[in-house]
């Protein structure tokens, strides 16, 4: 796991509207232009969502050689529930019932941890208004759903097999593809479009590909991998915040 | 630091009722220094569509304390000296003070916003030459807002294809900006934005009680006890604010609105029965003459006034939401000379009380003609029932008891709700609300003068709430990352 963790925290970096929290010793690659990835999982010409300014991204520079220009009015915002479901529903084509059940019965985002999510329900719960600020269980259930998105996502693709909507490049029984294959690429490239609406940069390719072995080198089950990656992108600070 | 050019200025600078450590020995129960600061000050942001709370100079009214600006001005009132004359003065002597230390001149800090007892933050660190490859920080950024227009007004951020077709074309900026307010357009009337983002806005000002409404099947002997219908409330706080209506019909609609088959609200102006005869109440039992918005629903009145004879719950609920005046934090004091006479004796004359209810009972006593919960052989839940002042408050004479809003006479809450919905207050309320909800905070000094002519600009938009939020993503404070 501790892969995946320097993983989510180079990408909790990743935008430069965040907080200057992010550690110095985290080498990250400096920015580089965006790139669009062709249907072979590698950089290719042309692509609009991720070439200008799509207001959508960020680059892995935090603590790099080549700092970049962070905000300086803290007027980033938390994305609530609904926005935060609708999302997580968009990216991974799954209707907001299925992305997460406490006990297979209360949707997690609109009843079960609704206050920690930013949302209120007067009517079940008396709260008139949603709290100003993220609550100290919102980082736990924000991993939490979007985890139990990530891997329904999977399973169902799972039986899709090759036709699997998010993970269909993969050989979900088997082991991870490696770093620089097409598959790896293509994943990783589907996920930023899918959860941040732009392309992915080579930095940050490099970065998620990481998740393909484990902390020996050894490769992980592509299974694994994929509810890692999905989790990495889902869980960035960029996909939370706007 | 001085502020020379302003100096004068300064002398009307005392928003804290400091009279308690002057030496006067008459305790001021009402207290004057907001009024009289604005009067003279109008311009100044705390003066602009409300009035100073008390906290400006005070830690506490009762027992009184002082913040560091409070105990400066307190510091120069000169002994024997009634309070308004002393006042002007010991302004003017603190005025290039920096009770906060913060850099900033005392006078400064009111004519920006800010408060002279709380130490600003930081400026803003310049950018030393950095740049940013995805945002234009510290400008306008048109795709940020797009996305931040997606997510709060559609509920969802834009989807891969629609940030590439935004950019498609290299468009410029007033194109992009077109294509974000055909987005907004589009938002505003999703069902996402009609049917949750908004009406959670209206949720701390409706109060509803699942327990009390219309589908309630808590039953006291035979009957359910639905209290009243808030879904009217809703309804009517939707359509005031959507679709380019009037927002002032919140505080002046003499119709409710049902909900028709197809989703379209529909216009009732007659009295409107209960839903069935096991439930206690429902429906909408006041004459259209006597409505006035929101603050006539049944629900509104049966919840608010309940069962008491003075119904000052119901007032300062109302001043609170659609005012942005919240009594109880000693904000929007405007005492009435004369006020408190206490006239259900229920002490509120003395001074710890008279602070607010000088002002709070005056807001009251036009929602006293309708009743809240009225227990009799016929219960009656929000009626108009012009006897009951007199009827159930023993000290109620209708020639003295009168109402007054924001300084002005009103006769009876129809104009009660006229007047507060042709507010300043009102205006800058309803921008207030939505400035957070899109940002979570209110407006920082540097944006009150796009943030005042947001609100300002709601006559000439016809007080569309709409409108009004095309205006919003077009702020700075909206669209700079």
């Amino acid at each position: 796991m501790r892969t995946l963790e320097k993983t989510l925290l180079a990408l909790s970096c990743a935008t430069g509207l965040t907080v200057t929290a992010c550690v110095k010793e985290e080498k990250l690659p400096a920015p580089t232009d965006p790139v669009t990835l062709g249907p072979d999982g590698k950089p290719a010409a042309g692509g609009a969502a991720g070439q200008a300014n799509t207001g959508a991204g960020g680059s892995e520079s935090t603590g790099s050689k080549s700092p970049i220009a962070r905000s300086t009015r803290s007027s980033l915002q938390w994305k609530r529930h609904a926005a935060f479901e609708a999302d997580l529903s968009q990216a991974l084509e799954l209707p907001p019932e299925e992305l997460c059940n406490e006990f297979g019965a209360d949707s997690c985002i609109r009843t079960v941890h609704l206050s920690p999510l930013g949302g209120h329900n007067p009517f079940t719960t008396g709260l008139l208004e949603s709290s100003a600020e993220p609550l100290v269980t919102t980082s736990t259930v924000v991993e939490r759903v979007v985890l139990s998105a990530c891997i329904a996502r999977r399973e169902k693709d799972r039986a899709l097999g090759q036709n699997g909507v998010v993970f269909g490049g993969l050989d979900l029984d088997g082991v991870a593809p490696a770093p620089d294959a097409a598959a790896t690429r293509g994943l990783i490239a589907g996920l930023y479009r899918r959860f941040l609406a732009r392309d992915v940069e080579p930095s940050e390719l490099e970065t998620l590909a990481q998740l393909v072995r484990d902390e020996a080198g050894a490769p992980v089950s592509a299974s694994d991998f994929a509810a890692s990656a999905c989790l990495a992108v889902g869980t960035s600070s960029e996909f939370l915040f706007f | 630091m001085r502020v020379g050019s302003a100096r004068c200025c300064a002398m009307a600078i005392a928003v804290c009722s400091v009279t308690a450590g002057l030496g006067l020995r008459r305790a001021h129960a009402e207290p004057l220094a907001p009024t009289t600061l604005c009067a003279s000050y109008p311009d100044i942001p705390d003066c602009t569509g409300k009035v100073p709370a008390c906290s400006l100079c005070h830690d506490s009214t009762d027992p009184p304390s002082w913040n560091s600006f409070g105990l400066e001005v307190k510091g120069q009132l000169s002994a024997g000296v009634p309070f308004a004359t002393a006042l002007v003065p010991a302004l003017a002597a603190v005025a290039d003070d920096d009770a906060d230390m913060d850099g900033v001149s005392n006078l400064a800090e009111l004519q920006r916003g800010s408060s002279p007892s709380v130490a600003d933050r930081a400026a803003p660190s310049p950018m030393s030459g950095l740049t940013n490859p995805r945002y234009r920080i510290g400008d306008y950024d048109p795709a940020f807002a797009f996305r931040r227009v997606s997510t709060l007004y559609c509920g969802r951020s834009p989807s891969y294809a629609e940030m590439s077709a935004f950019m498609e074309g290299a468009p410029d900026d007033a194109t992009l900006k077109q294509r974000m307010h055909a987005a907004l357009d589009r938002c505003l009337s999703s069902d996402y934005w009609r049917n949750e983002g908004l009406l959670r806005l209206a949720d701390k000002r409706i109060k509803p009680v699942l327990a009390f409404g219309k589908d309630t099947d808590i039953l006291i002997f035979e009957y359910r006890l639905v209290v009243g219908d808030y879904d009217y409330d809703y309804r009517l706080w939707r359509y005031g604010l959507s679709e380019d209506h009037d927002m002032r019909e919140l505080l002046t609609a003499q119709f409710h609105l049902v909900q028709a088959a197809d989703g379209t609200l529909q216009k009732v102006t007659g009295l409107i029965e209960k839903p069935d005869e096991k439930a206690l109440a429902g429906g909408q039992p006041v004459p259209a003459e006597h409505r006035a918005g929101l603050l006539t629903t049944q629900w509104f009145l049966a919840y608010n006034t309940m069962f008491s004879p003075m119904p000052r719950v119901s007032a300062a609920q109302a001043y609170r939401s659609y005012l942005g005046a919240d009594i109880a934090a000693s904000e929007g004091l405007r005492p009435v000379a004369g006020e408190p006479v206490d006239v259900d004796k229920r002490g509120v004359a003395a001074p710890r009380c008279a602070n607010c209810h000088s002002t709070l009972d005056p807001l009251a006593y036009a929602f006293a003609e309708y009743d809240g919960i009225a227990l009799s052989s016929t219960p009656a839940f929000g009626t108009y029932n012009p006897g009951r002042p007199s009827a159930v408050i023993a000290g109620w004479n209708p020639s003295a008891q009168k109402s007054v809003l924001l300084g002005k006479p009103v006769s009876n809450l129809v104009e009660w709700g006229k007047v507060a919905s042709e507010s300043d207050e009102f205006k800058r309320n309803i921008a207030d609300m939505f400035f957070r909800q899109a940002l979570n905070r209110a407006a920082l000094p540097d944006e009150l003068a796009e943030f005042d002519a947001l609100w300002q600009s709601a006559a000439t938009d016809g007080y569309s709430a709409n409108k009004m939020l095309h205006r919003l993503i077009d702020t700075h404070a909206f669209g700079s990352p």
